[in-house]
């Protein structure tokens, strides 16, 4: 059985950095969203439906292998530390993490696979894998539906499909994504006629960190919109299209870097670098533009720089809750600095 | 009408955002509206959607106050409370609320008609064949991406349902159930 605290102690599986395109995309994950028949949505449910609902999944998932070993936190049950460590753990939603009603997250062993329970709808089936690989989520996730539908009773309707709490959802309740990683459209200013390319086909992109022109380490996650009236594969194969073309035009871009700046960009990544590898009190978000950099400078093959895994295990666990949990106690943000560039020089100097 | 974000090109996306509790009516260009996240579909300008809340889809059009009273028969949901929401209360709202979410529904999915899965329990005979086709595809994928262990439980299933609609069963609950340790 998972704990909290073996959470913390091992990283998630799909930081490992393996996968097709690892050096550009960083994770592929994609979720279904279910309602069980005659109970309704957990925002109007009543206390002992929701308990219902969430004991219904825990036995329902017992019959499914890939939740062999899985752990299931109840959010009731969870400090808002705890709460928080899910979030940044993109285990659970912001909105899973507030509120009193009874809600939680089952969690297979190395997080590939979950389900969020009473969030705004009563189940959230969801997988990630590392890279580039929305055929293997889509396996995982579908499978583990298959298995479920055999227990429990889906609300649905042969004209509108799975029915949601939200009608953005309502059909498939599929939402696939990829998080890509752009620097080099950011850097030549492609990035905002790509993006409108990509938004006339239906995708939505969103930056990971911020928004709008505060996007940091230029991160982005491109998600399908619609969800009623395309089957799941289609759906799939229209994201996987437009990512390679992401894949395509910021290869190219990287290359036209390289050949007119080289001695900018391995200045800019090594500078980075530095500062990861030697300073004393670091805050999160200087972590995540300086590991962009790091990112960069991997995928363009500079070497003697550290590894994939332990660049994406540095992001992940440098966030507040990460920190502090790591810790074993709450920090004041100036602690949290100072035990965050500790964290990573460690890393760093067992990376490579 | 300009747009009220860069105040140079022609506002074409009307929406209403969510700030701070109070809803707020804003008028952008097309390049604006992707950059806020707001994502327009290059062959319609008329059709768009965001990504969440909702609200921006229900609140506007001549469905007028009428429909803002139609409760949900089932959970007791007032249409109104829904467009402050974006959110419905049970799966019976669907059936509800069917005349003011038919045009929403069409604007955020341009399209009014579920395909692709649907539980065991529905799998009548159109279903069946409908389902025949799915299963195909995801069997194809499969093994395009050498997911054969994944392609062969796809391939058992693919012959239960063809079995299933040549001998005419299609009563619910009559599905075997797939990979129960059963079948090859």
């Amino acid at each position: 059985m998972m704990t909290l605290d073996a959470l913390v102690k091992t990283p998630s599986t799909w930081l490992d950095g393996t996968g097709p395109h690892a050096g550009i995309v960083l994770s592929s994950r994609l979720r279904l969203a279910r309602n069980l028949a005659r109970i309704p949505f957990p925002a109007r449910a009543r206390k002992d439906q929701l308990t219902g609902v969430i004991q219904s999944v825990i036995g329902a998932s017992r019959g499914a292998d890939s939740l062999s070993g899985a752990g299931f936190f109840g959010m009731n049950d969870l400090n808002e530390l705890d709460r928080t460590f899910l979030v940044e753990r993109h285990l659970i939603s912001r909105d899973l993490s507030q509120g009193s009603r009874a809600r939680g997250v089952l969690v297979a062993p190395g997080e590939s696979l979950s389900i969020m329970v009473n969030e705004e709808d009563h189940l959230r089936l969801q997988a990630v894998a590392s890279g580039f690989d929305l055929a293997e989520v889509w396996g995982r996730v579908s499978d583990l539906d298959d298995r479920l539908d055999k227990e429990l009773d889906y609300a649905y309707r042969t004209d509108y499909g799975y029915l949601t709490a939200c009608p953005t959802n309502v059909g498939t309740g599929m939402r696939a994504s990829v998080l890509i990683h752009l620097p080099a459209l950011v850097l030549t200013k492609q990035l905002k006629k790509v993006l409108q390319g990509v938004a006339a086909v239906g995708l939505a992109v969103r930056g990971f960190y911020g928004e709008g022109t505060d996007v940091m380490g230029n991160f982005f996650q491109v998600s399908n919109q619609q969800t009623l009236g395309r089957a799941e594969l289609e759906i799939l194969e229209n994201l996987e299209r437009i990512t390679n073309q992401l894949i395509e035009f910021e290869g190219k871009a990287r290359e036209a870097m390289l050949r007119t700046a080289r001695l900018q960009v391995e200045d800019k990544v090594w500078r980075a670098y530095g500062t990861l590898r030697y300073s004393r009190s670091i805050a999160s978000q200087e972590v995540i533009s300086l590991s962009s950099a790091v990112r960069f400078g991997l995928a363009m093959g500079i070497e003697g720089l550290t590894d994939l895994m332990t660049l994406n295990e540095i992001m992940v666990y440098s966030q507040p809750a990460h920190i502090q949990e790591l810790a074993g106690r709450p920090l004041e943000p100036s602690e949290r600095n100072i035990f965050r560039a500790d964290m990573i020089r460690r890393r760093l100097a067992n990376g490579r | 009408m300009t747009c009220e974000n860069c105040g140079k090109r022609e506002a074409k996306v009307h929406y209403t955002a969510w700030e701070n509790n109070q809803p707020k009516e804003l008028h952008v260009c097309q390049e604006c509206a992707v950059e806020k996240g707001i994502v327009v579909t290059a062959s319609d300008p008329n059709k768009f959607s965001i990504q969440e809340p909702v609200i921006a889809l229900i609140g506007d059009t001549a469905i007028g106050a009428r429909v803002g009273k139609i409760q949900c028969s089932s959970c007791g949901l007032l249409y109104s409370t829904f467009r402050e929401t974006g959110r419905l209360g049970c799966a019976t709202c669907y059936e509800s609320f069917v005349e003011p979410l038919q045009p929403l529904l069409r604007r955020i999915h341009g399209n009014l008609s579920h395909v692709g899965r649907s539980p065991v329990s529905q799998h009548g005979a159109d279903q069946r064949r409908d389902q025949l086709r799915t299963l195909q595809a995801e069997m194809e994928s499969a093994i395009h991406r050498e997911n054969f262990e994944r392609a062969a439980e796809l391939r058992d299933r693919i012959h239960r349902l063809r079995d299933e609609l040549t001998t005419g069963q299609d009563a619910p609950g009559q599905d075997a159930p797939e990979g129960a340790g059963e079948g090859s």
